[in-house]
């Protein structure tokens, strides 16, 4: 298992340099040119030239890339080149709030889907079933930027009972950082009064995220537990006297998380992906809004250094994924 | 051994709705097991016997409605009883159940130790009253009982065996597994679905030895499902043939192996080779249970049937003691 481990972290490298260098090209084609950016409208082509030295985007790509991961690999993200801040500060002050909306979205999306999805399962064919169906179909083609608005409208808006915006009200204490996730610091830190408030922020993006995925692990989950219902060590423990109950859970259940579990690894990059627009709706703090910028500004560091934070945690995401999967079945343990 | 019949089932007819129409799945079945003794249920494959051996456990399957008939165990009818009750005092408590297939039985994602202890819980010890709390103590008890049996089923470091995960064990290791636990409970009677059909050849015997010296060991009855009638010569006192859902013979292994009185078992004796010279399998196969064949079912597929045959269902006769068969033609003859 720690071998797996390792060697799943290893070859995390290779792929991020795969990511990194893809993405490097990719700006490199794009059209917009940083230094003009900079330099404003009215700079003569010497200035601009000038400030292609000081980026150092002047010379080859391989050239510009090498240094590029040289400097990484030391921590060095570089400076934005718009804002001139240190690009790596600003990702540690703004990715744990969209990691914090992550995986709370993944949280609800893995409770209620595997939830909805037993549920329907044992309930095949009955009203709640094709309701689930029903939503699943619906959550899955919605546009989340639009769900999120509608969420507003209706719990914010309409009934007044969550927050429009925001990771706290404004004028309340930040809790201290000890994560950089506001509802395991606040509890950490027995800030109760801030765990309430950052439960009824983080609630409508998180569903709004999550909505999609909830369909997606409910449909699996689903099609999972009919199949394992219909194995023979069902009819088995059936036979043998087990109560129905506990042939649901935990002997059925766990059978039928393996595919679903899946999903959840699967689901993060979507989840970081409509976390970008949803960031914007919500006016949440995170990397999402950041990277929106950076794009607009043809900020090369910025965008670089968010694809490559992102890549990572998604890289450790699906390791862990595979570990949920060596505790759920021995079998898979056994081939790592 | 005593006289009195343990399990009677009388003339139990089923049938379940499906989109295709209604299929007539048990039509007029008609054993009986003495306490202790072992009985086989022979018959290929798509007979109805699994569905005998689903109804005695009281797992009806969905939309199946009995038609006609009587489970008498131990002197009550389990088809007059609250499906509640059939769950908490029969399943698995009085009636066990060993299954086909040991590889797809247990679940994969937990120990042996876990599910067979589980199967220990809901079906208790002999000694312990239904709904006996499952205190830690009751465990202990329960884990103790389970390696003396595994000990008896010879799988070697039973303790370590119940840590264990069901793919580390062969075929034969899971069934003798499945034996040790069933056994534990001592049900008065054990459903043996095809046992041994999953296993290779020389496991197969094996296991069936195995399985009816513990049973005799601890006076259980079994009913003994299978197809072949070379189990049945080898380990069953008393036979009952079945066809396309309708019992055609039964009597004492001895009588029906040596004298087969209905050209079903006739025919499915000739195809062993043990116990048969010329072996000749049987064409055609059987007929689907949605739309049967009317009177014999098995008159499509007979070579001696007569156009009467297609005409009226032949009741069991008694031939002789226990013997007795369902055929016009045998009728006619005597
Ligand atoms: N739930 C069901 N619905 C419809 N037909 C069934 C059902 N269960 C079994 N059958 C049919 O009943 C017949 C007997 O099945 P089964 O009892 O499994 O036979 P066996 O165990 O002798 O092979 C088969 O033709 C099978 O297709
Ligand atoms: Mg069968």
């Amino acid at each position: 298992m720690l071998r797996f481990i390792i060697i799943r972290l290893l070859l995390l490298i290779p792929v991020l340099l795969g990511l990194l260098l893809m993405t490097f090209v990719l700006l490199g084609l794009a059209e917009g040119d940083p230094a003009a950016a900079i330099a404003g409208d009215n700079a003569t082509p010497e200035q601009i030239q000038r400030i292609r030295e000081e980026l150092g985007i002047d010379k080859p790509v391989i050239a510009q890339f090498g240094a590029y991961v040289v400097n990484v690999v030391q921590g060095d993200f570089g400076v934005s080149a718009y804002s001139n801040r240190a690009v790596g500060a600003d990702i540690a002050q703004r990715l744990p709030a969209t990691l914090e909306l992550t995986f709370v979205s993944l949280l609800i999306a893995a409770v209620l889907g595997i939830g909805f999805g037993t549920l329907a399962a044992l309930w095949r064919n009955s009203v709640f079933d094709y309701l689930v169906r029903i939503v699943s179909v619906a959550g899955l083609a919605m546009a989340s930027f639009w769900i999120a608005i509608m969420l507003q409208l209706l719990f914010s808006m309409q009934l007044d009972l969550l927050p429009l915006r925001g990771r706290l009200p404004s004028g309340m204490e930040a809790p201290a950082v000890l994560t950089g996730s506001y509802l395991l610091d606040s509890l950490l830190t027995g800030r109760i009064d801030a765990f309430v408030q950052s439960l009824r922020h983080i609630l409508l993006p998180a569903l709004t995220i999550s909505l999609g995925g909830i369909a997606t692990i409910a449909r699996f989950t689903r099609s999972a537990v009919v199949t394992t219902l219909q194995t023979e060590y069902t009819t088995y423990e059936e036979a043998a006297g087990f109560p129905r109950r506990r042939i649901v859970f935990p002997y059925a259940l766990r059978n039928s998380l393996v595919t679903p579990v899946t999903q959840i690894g699967l689901l993060f990059g979507a989840f970081i992906s409509s976390a970008v627009a949803v960031e914007a709706v919500f006016d949440w703090p995170g990397i999402g809004s950041y990277l929106v910028q950076a794009i607009f500004n043809s900020d090369f560091q910025a965008v670089l250094a968010v694809t490559l934070v992102i890549g990572a945690v998604y890289g450790l995401v699906n390791i862990a994924v595979d570990l949920a999967h060596a505790l759920l079945d021995r079998r898979v343990a056994e081939r790592l | 051994m005593t006289d009195t019949a343990l399990l009677e089932v009388r003339d139990l007819s089923l049938s379940v709705k499906t989109d295709a129409g209604v299929a007539r799945i048990l039509d007029h079945i008609d054993f009986s097991i003495r306490r202790g003794e072992i009985v086989g249920l022979v018959g290929e494959s798509g007979c109805g016997k699994s569905t005998v051996v689903r109804v005695l456990l009281g797992l009806l399957p969905k939309g199946a409605q009995i038609d006609s008939g009587r489970i008498l165990f131990k002197g009550v009818d389990l088809l007059t009883l609250r499906p509640k009750d059939v769950a908490r005092r029969i399943r698995g408590r009085s009636i066990g159940f060993i299954p086909q297939d040991p590889y797809q039985s247990f679940n994969p994602t937990f120990t042996v130790g876990k599910q067979m202890l589980e199967v220990l819980r809901w079906s208790g010890l002999p000694d312990e009253a239904p709904d006996t709390r499952w205190t830690r103590a009751v465990q202990a008890r329960h884990r103790a009982k389970l390696i003396e049996m595994l000990e008896a089923v010879n799988i070697a470091d039973p303790a370590g065996a119940l840590e264990r995960y069901p793919h580390q064990f062969s075929g034969g290791q899971r069934q003798r597994i499945l034996i040790a636990t069933v056994l534990a409970c001592q049900p008065d009677l054990l459903l043996a679905d095809e046992p041994t059909t999953a296993l290779d050849v020389t496991t197969q015997m094996q296991i069936l030895h195995l399985l009816r010296d513990l049973a005799l060991d601890f006076g259980v009855a079994v009913m003994m499902v299978t197809h072949d009638f070379g189990v049945v010569a080898q380990l069953c006192d008393r036979v009952s043939v079945m066809y396309a859902g309708q019992t055609v013979e039964t009597g004492t292994a001895h009588a029906v192996i040596h004298q087969p009185a209905h050209p079903y078992t006739e025919r499915l004796i000739a195809c062993h080779p043990d116990l048969s010279e010329t072996i000749v399998g049987i064409p055609g196969q059987v007929s689907s249970p949605i739309n049967p064949p009317m009177g014999c079912r098995f008159h499509p597929r007979c070579l001696i049937a007569t156009d009467a045959c297609a005409d009226q269902r032949p009741v069991l006769r008694t031939l002789e003691g226990a013997h007795r068969v369902a055929c016009l033609m045998r009728e006619a003859a005597s």
